[in-house]
Protein backbone atom coordinates (compact mmCIF):
# COMPACT_ATOMS: atom_id res chain seq x y z
CA UNK A 1 0.00 0.00 0.00
CA UNK A 2 1.22 3.47 -0.93
CA UNK A 3 2.36 5.80 1.90
CA UNK A 4 0.03 8.59 0.75
CA UNK A 5 -2.95 6.24 0.89
CA UNK A 6 -2.04 5.10 4.40
CA UNK A 7 -1.80 8.76 5.49
CA UNK A 8 -5.12 9.45 3.81
CA UNK A 9 -6.70 6.55 5.71
CA UNK A 10 -5.15 7.62 9.03
CA UNK A 11 -6.34 11.22 8.75
CA UNK A 12 -9.82 10.05 7.77
CA UNK A 13 -9.98 7.71 10.79
CA UNK A 14 -8.67 10.44 13.12
CA UNK A 15 -11.22 12.92 11.82
CA UNK A 16 -14.10 10.44 12.19
CA UNK A 17 -12.98 9.46 15.72
CA UNK A 18 -12.79 13.12 16.80
CA UNK A 19 -16.22 13.82 15.33
CA UNK A 20 -17.70 10.77 17.03
CA UNK A 21 -16.22 11.74 20.41
CA UNK A 22 -17.46 15.32 20.01
CA UNK A 23 -20.97 14.12 19.13
CA UNK A 24 -20.94 11.66 22.04
CA UNK A 25 -19.81 14.32 24.53
CA UNK A 26 -22.47 16.75 23.30
CA UNK A 27 -25.26 14.17 23.35
CA UNK A 28 -24.36 12.96 26.85
CA UNK A 29 -24.20 16.53 28.16
CA UNK A 30 -20.48 16.49 29.00
CA UNK A 31 -20.04 19.31 26.50
CA UNK A 32 -23.01 21.35 27.48
CA UNK A 33 -25.15 23.23 24.98
CA UNK A 34 -27.36 24.36 27.81
CA UNK A 35 -27.77 28.12 27.85
CA UNK A 36 -26.84 28.49 24.19
CA UNK A 37 -30.12 30.27 23.55
CA UNK A 38 -30.43 31.92 26.96
CA UNK A 39 -29.90 35.63 27.29
CA UNK A 40 -27.57 36.27 30.28
CA UNK A 41 -28.96 35.93 33.75
CA UNK A 42 -32.10 37.96 33.26
CA UNK A 43 -35.70 36.77 33.33
CA UNK A 44 -36.56 34.07 30.78
CA UNK A 45 -37.45 35.66 27.42
CA UNK A 46 -37.49 34.43 23.86
CA UNK A 47 -33.96 35.38 22.69
CA UNK A 48 -34.79 36.21 19.07
CA UNK A 49 -31.34 37.62 18.30
CA UNK A 50 -29.70 34.36 19.40
CA UNK A 51 -32.18 32.20 17.50
CA UNK A 52 -31.68 34.17 14.27
CA UNK A 53 -27.88 34.07 14.66
CA UNK A 54 -27.85 30.31 15.19
CA UNK A 55 -30.30 29.84 12.32
CA UNK A 56 -28.22 31.95 9.93
CA UNK A 57 -25.01 30.16 10.95
CA UNK A 58 -26.56 26.74 10.35
CA UNK A 59 -28.06 27.82 7.04
CA UNK A 60 -24.80 29.35 5.76
CA UNK A 61 -22.75 26.32 6.86
CA UNK A 62 -25.10 23.71 5.40
CA UNK A 63 -25.49 25.69 2.18
CA UNK A 64 -21.73 25.94 1.77
CA UNK A 65 -21.21 22.24 2.57
CA UNK A 66 -23.78 21.37 -0.11
CA UNK A 67 -21.92 23.60 -2.59
CA UNK A 68 -18.65 21.84 -1.72
CA UNK A 69 -20.30 18.44 -2.10
CA UNK A 70 -21.52 19.28 -5.60
CA UNK A 71 -18.45 21.26 -6.65
CA UNK A 72 -16.71 20.04 -9.76
CA UNK A 73 -13.02 19.37 -10.38
CA UNK A 74 -11.92 19.72 -6.76
CA UNK A 75 -12.33 23.49 -6.76
CA UNK A 76 -13.43 25.31 -3.62
CA UNK A 77 -16.69 27.15 -4.32
CA UNK A 78 -16.98 30.82 -3.41
CA UNK A 79 -19.67 32.22 -1.13
CA UNK A 80 -22.11 34.65 -2.72
CA UNK A 81 -22.03 38.20 -1.37
CA UNK A 82 -25.67 37.90 -0.27
CA UNK A 83 -24.75 35.15 2.19
CA UNK A 84 -21.91 37.29 3.57
CA UNK A 85 -24.25 40.27 4.03
CA UNK A 86 -26.74 37.99 5.77
CA UNK A 87 -24.11 36.55 8.11
CA UNK A 88 -22.57 39.95 8.83
CA UNK A 89 -25.96 41.52 9.55
CA UNK A 90 -26.94 38.65 11.78
CA UNK A 91 -23.66 38.91 13.73
CA UNK A 92 -24.12 42.66 14.19
CA UNK A 93 -27.67 42.19 15.49
CA UNK A 94 -26.46 39.51 17.93
CA UNK A 95 -23.48 41.55 19.17
CA UNK A 96 -25.45 44.80 19.45
CA UNK A 97 -28.19 43.11 21.49
CA UNK A 98 -25.61 41.44 23.69
CA UNK A 99 -23.74 44.71 24.27
CA UNK A 100 -27.00 46.51 25.02
CA UNK A 101 -28.18 43.88 27.51
CA UNK A 102 -24.79 43.88 29.29
CA UNK A 103 -24.78 47.67 29.44
CA UNK A 104 -28.26 47.89 30.89
CA UNK A 105 -27.34 45.73 33.89
CA UNK B 1 19.23 4.34 -6.55
CA UNK B 2 16.89 1.51 -5.63
CA UNK B 3 18.38 1.50 -2.12
CA UNK B 4 17.66 5.22 -1.67
CA UNK B 5 14.10 4.77 -2.90
CA UNK B 6 13.62 1.90 -0.45
CA UNK B 7 14.96 4.04 2.41
CA UNK B 8 12.62 6.91 1.52
CA UNK B 9 9.68 4.53 1.46
CA UNK B 10 10.66 3.03 4.81
CA UNK B 11 10.96 6.54 6.26
CA UNK B 12 7.43 7.25 4.97
CA UNK B 13 6.09 4.15 6.71
CA UNK B 14 7.82 5.15 9.97
CA UNK B 15 6.25 8.63 9.77
CA UNK B 16 2.85 7.03 9.08
CA UNK B 17 3.28 4.79 12.14
CA UNK B 18 4.28 7.74 14.32
CA UNK B 19 1.30 9.81 13.17
CA UNK B 20 -1.07 6.89 13.73
CA UNK B 21 0.24 6.45 17.29
CA UNK B 22 0.00 10.20 17.92
CA UNK B 23 -3.58 10.36 16.63
CA UNK B 24 -4.65 7.28 18.59
CA UNK B 25 -3.09 8.70 21.78
CA UNK B 26 -4.88 12.03 21.37
CA UNK B 27 -8.23 10.32 20.76
CA UNK B 28 -7.68 7.98 23.73
CA UNK B 29 -6.73 10.83 26.08
CA UNK B 30 -9.79 12.85 25.03
CA UNK B 31 -11.98 9.78 25.53
CA UNK B 32 -10.52 9.17 29.01
CA UNK B 33 -11.01 12.83 29.92
CA UNK B 34 -7.30 13.48 30.45
CA UNK B 35 -7.50 16.05 27.64
CA UNK B 36 -10.52 17.91 28.90
CA UNK B 37 -12.66 19.49 26.15
CA UNK B 38 -15.81 19.80 28.26
CA UNK B 39 -15.38 23.59 28.30
CA UNK B 40 -14.89 23.84 24.53
CA UNK B 41 -17.88 26.10 23.98
CA UNK B 42 -18.51 27.24 27.55
CA UNK B 43 -18.27 30.69 29.01
CA UNK B 44 -16.55 31.18 32.36
CA UNK B 45 -19.90 30.87 34.14
CA UNK B 46 -20.47 27.40 32.68
CA UNK B 47 -23.23 28.19 30.20
CA UNK B 48 -22.67 27.55 26.49
CA UNK B 49 -21.50 30.46 24.34
CA UNK B 50 -23.24 31.02 21.01
CA UNK B 51 -20.23 32.92 19.59
CA UNK B 52 -17.87 30.05 20.41
CA UNK B 53 -20.33 27.55 18.97
CA UNK B 54 -20.64 29.38 15.62
CA UNK B 55 -16.85 29.81 15.43
CA UNK B 56 -16.40 26.07 16.04
CA UNK B 57 -19.06 25.24 13.42
CA UNK B 58 -17.61 27.52 10.76
CA UNK B 59 -14.02 26.40 11.47
CA UNK B 60 -15.16 22.82 11.11
CA UNK B 61 -17.01 23.49 7.85
CA UNK B 62 -14.06 25.35 6.27
CA UNK B 63 -11.41 22.83 7.37
CA UNK B 64 -13.58 19.87 6.37
CA UNK B 65 -14.13 21.45 2.95
CA UNK B 66 -10.41 22.09 2.42
CA UNK B 67 -9.52 18.58 3.56
CA UNK B 68 -12.24 17.03 1.38
CA UNK B 69 -10.97 18.87 -1.68
CA UNK B 70 -7.34 17.99 -0.92
CA UNK B 71 -8.49 14.36 -0.77
CA UNK B 72 -10.13 14.71 -4.20
CA UNK B 73 -6.90 16.12 -5.62
CA UNK B 74 -4.73 13.45 -3.99
CA UNK B 75 -3.25 12.38 -7.27
CA UNK B 76 -3.52 15.79 -8.96
CA UNK B 77 -1.36 17.46 -6.31
CA UNK B 78 -1.55 20.84 -4.66
CA UNK B 79 -3.89 22.58 -2.29
CA UNK B 80 -7.10 24.17 -3.54
CA UNK B 81 -7.21 27.97 -3.66
CA UNK B 82 -9.37 29.38 -0.87
CA UNK B 83 -11.81 31.91 -2.36
CA UNK B 84 -12.11 35.43 -1.02
CA UNK B 85 -15.68 34.90 0.23
CA UNK B 86 -14.64 31.99 2.45
CA UNK B 87 -11.83 34.02 3.98
CA UNK B 88 -14.24 36.90 4.66
CA UNK B 89 -16.74 34.52 6.28
CA UNK B 90 -14.01 32.99 8.44
CA UNK B 91 -12.79 36.45 9.42
CA UNK B 92 -16.29 37.65 10.31
CA UNK B 93 -16.81 34.56 12.43
CA UNK B 94 -13.54 35.13 14.31
CA UNK B 95 -14.28 38.83 14.83
CA UNK B 96 -17.76 38.00 16.14
CA UNK B 97 -16.21 35.56 18.61
CA UNK B 98 -13.59 38.09 19.78
CA UNK B 99 -16.07 40.97 20.14
CA UNK B 100 -18.50 38.71 21.98
CA UNK B 101 -15.74 37.63 24.34
CA UNK B 102 -14.74 41.26 24.91
CA UNK B 103 -18.34 42.23 25.70
CA UNK B 104 -18.70 39.28 28.06
CA UNK B 105 -15.51 40.00 29.97
CA UNK B 106 -16.12 43.73 30.10
CA UNK B 107 -18.30 42.95 33.11
CA UNK B 108 -16.60 40.10 35.00
CA UNK B 109 -19.22 40.26 37.77
CA UNK B 110 -21.91 39.35 35.27
CA UNK B 111 -19.79 36.61 33.68
CA UNK B 112 -19.11 35.02 37.04
CA UNK B 113 -22.75 35.52 38.03
CA UNK B 114 -24.36 33.23 40.53
CA UNK B 115 -27.83 32.92 39.04
CA UNK B 116 -26.86 29.65 37.36
CA UNK B 117 -27.68 27.95 40.60
CA UNK B 118 -25.31 25.96 42.74
CA UNK B 119 -22.19 25.41 40.69
CA UNK B 120 -19.71 22.90 41.91
CA UNK B 121 -19.61 24.21 45.46
CA UNK B 122 -17.95 27.52 44.58
CA UNK B 123 -16.91 29.53 47.58
CA UNK B 124 -17.86 33.20 47.24
CA UNK B 125 -14.94 34.13 49.46
CA UNK B 126 -12.39 32.64 47.09
CA UNK B 127 -12.48 34.85 44.02
CA UNK B 128 -9.06 33.73 42.76
CA UNK B 129 -10.16 30.16 42.28
CA UNK B 130 -13.63 31.04 41.14
CA UNK B 131 -12.93 31.42 37.45
CA UNK B 132 -11.50 27.93 37.31
CA UNK B 133 -14.05 26.28 39.51
CA UNK B 134 -17.20 27.71 37.98
CA UNK B 135 -16.63 25.64 34.85
CA UNK B 136 -17.05 22.45 36.80
CA UNK B 137 -20.75 21.80 37.00
CA UNK B 138 -22.24 19.53 39.63
CA UNK B 139 -23.56 17.23 36.92
CA UNK B 140 -24.02 17.05 33.14
CA UNK B 141 -26.24 19.76 31.71
CA UNK B 142 -28.58 18.48 29.04
CA UNK B 143 -28.65 20.01 25.59
CA UNK B 144 -31.37 22.60 25.22
CA UNK B 145 -34.03 21.07 22.87
CA UNK B 146 -34.65 24.55 21.41
CA UNK B 147 -31.10 24.51 19.98
CA UNK B 148 -31.77 21.26 18.14
CA UNK B 149 -35.13 22.53 16.86
CA UNK B 150 -33.51 25.72 15.50
CA UNK B 151 -30.78 23.64 13.81
CA UNK B 152 -33.44 21.38 12.27
CA UNK B 153 -35.38 24.38 10.96
CA UNK B 154 -32.14 25.75 9.48
CA UNK B 155 -31.44 22.52 7.56
CA UNK B 156 -35.03 22.38 6.30
CA UNK B 157 -34.77 26.03 5.19
CA UNK B 158 -31.72 25.16 3.08
CA UNK B 159 -33.54 22.16 1.58
CA UNK B 160 -36.51 24.36 0.60
CA UNK B 161 -34.18 27.03 -0.79
CA UNK B 162 -32.49 24.42 -3.00
CA UNK B 163 -35.78 22.94 -4.14
CA UNK B 164 -35.15 19.54 -2.51
CA UNK B 165 -38.32 19.94 -0.43
CA UNK B 166 -41.62 21.74 -0.90
CA UNK B 167 -42.51 24.36 1.70
CA UNK B 168 -45.50 22.36 2.96
CA UNK B 169 -43.42 19.20 3.36
CA UNK B 170 -40.69 21.17 5.17
CA UNK B 171 -43.30 22.64 7.53
CA UNK B 172 -44.69 19.19 8.27
CA UNK B 173 -41.20 17.81 8.90
CA UNK B 174 -40.30 20.83 11.08
CA UNK B 175 -43.39 20.36 13.26
CA UNK B 176 -43.02 16.59 13.58
CA UNK B 177 -39.24 16.76 14.00
CA UNK B 178 -39.64 19.53 16.58
CA UNK B 179 -42.12 17.37 18.49
CA UNK B 180 -39.65 14.45 18.43
CA UNK B 181 -36.86 16.62 19.79
CA UNK B 182 -39.19 18.08 22.42
CA UNK B 183 -40.27 14.62 23.60
CA UNK B 184 -36.63 13.53 23.72
CA UNK B 185 -35.85 16.59 25.86
CA UNK B 186 -38.69 15.69 28.22
CA UNK B 187 -37.40 12.10 28.28
CA UNK B 188 -33.91 13.29 29.30
CA UNK B 189 -35.33 15.47 32.06
CA UNK B 190 -37.54 12.64 33.31
CA UNK B 191 -34.53 10.29 33.38
CA UNK B 192 -32.61 12.86 35.43
CA UNK B 193 -35.50 13.25 37.86
CA UNK B 194 -36.91 9.76 38.05
CA UNK B 195 -34.22 7.37 36.81
CA UNK B 196 -34.29 5.16 33.71
CA UNK B 197 -37.59 4.08 32.10
CA UNK B 198 -39.41 1.42 34.07
CA UNK B 199 -42.76 -0.34 34.43
CA UNK B 200 -44.26 -0.92 37.87
CA UNK B 201 -46.94 -3.37 38.88
CA UNK B 202 -49.10 -2.77 41.93
CA UNK B 203 -51.84 -4.93 43.30
CA UNK B 204 -54.18 -2.31 44.69
CA UNK B 205 -56.60 -2.93 47.56
CA UNK B 206 -59.00 -5.72 48.35
CA UNK B 207 -59.85 -7.74 45.29
CA UNK B 208 -57.16 -5.98 43.32
CA UNK B 209 -59.67 -3.54 41.84
CA UNK B 210 -57.08 -0.78 41.75
CA UNK B 211 -54.22 -3.00 40.63
CA UNK B 212 -52.48 -2.81 37.29
CA UNK B 213 -49.46 -1.49 35.47
CA UNK B 214 -47.93 1.89 35.75
CA UNK B 215 -45.46 3.35 33.22
CA UNK B 216 -42.81 5.83 34.31
CA UNK B 217 -42.98 9.32 32.78
CA UNK B 218 -39.66 8.78 30.98
CA UNK B 219 -41.01 5.63 29.29
CA UNK B 220 -44.12 7.48 28.10
CA UNK B 221 -41.99 10.31 26.65
CA UNK B 222 -39.69 7.77 25.00
CA UNK B 223 -42.66 6.00 23.38
CA UNK B 224 -44.07 9.33 22.14
CA UNK B 225 -40.66 10.33 20.72
CA UNK B 226 -40.34 6.93 19.05
CA UNK B 227 -43.79 7.10 17.43
CA UNK B 228 -43.43 10.68 16.15
CA UNK B 229 -39.81 10.05 15.10
CA UNK B 230 -40.85 6.96 13.12
CA UNK B 231 -43.53 8.98 11.32
CA UNK B 232 -40.93 11.66 10.44
CA UNK B 233 -38.53 8.99 9.17
CA UNK B 234 -41.18 7.30 7.01
CA UNK B 235 -42.36 10.62 5.54
CA UNK B 236 -38.75 11.66 4.86
CA UNK B 237 -37.97 8.31 3.25
CA UNK B 238 -41.07 8.24 1.03
CA UNK B 239 -41.11 11.88 -0.06
CA UNK B 240 -37.44 12.89 -0.15
CA UNK B 241 -35.10 9.91 -0.49
CA UNK B 242 -37.07 7.35 -2.53
CA UNK B 243 -38.49 9.68 -5.24
CA UNK B 244 -34.91 10.66 -6.20
CA UNK B 245 -33.87 7.05 -6.80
Amino acid sequence: MDVSHILHLEIGCFRCALLAILAYLILTGRISLSGLLRRGDGPPQLPLERIQFLLVTVVVCSSYLTDVFYSAAGKMPDIANNWLYLFGGSSIIYLATKAWSMRSR
Amino acid sequence: MAGVSFMVQMFGYVVCGFLALLGATIVLLIWQGKIDISGLISEANGSASLARFQFLLISFVVTASVYGLVEMRLNGGGYPDIPRGVLILFGMSAVTFLVSKTISYSQPDVMMGSSQGPIGGVDDNAPASRGVQVRRQSGPQRTDPLVLIVVLVGFLGVAVHRGDLTASMATLLAVMGGLTVWFLGLFMRAVDADGPPHVETHWGGLGGGLGGWSLSASLIYLICAGVVGTVVFVVFLNHVILPKQ
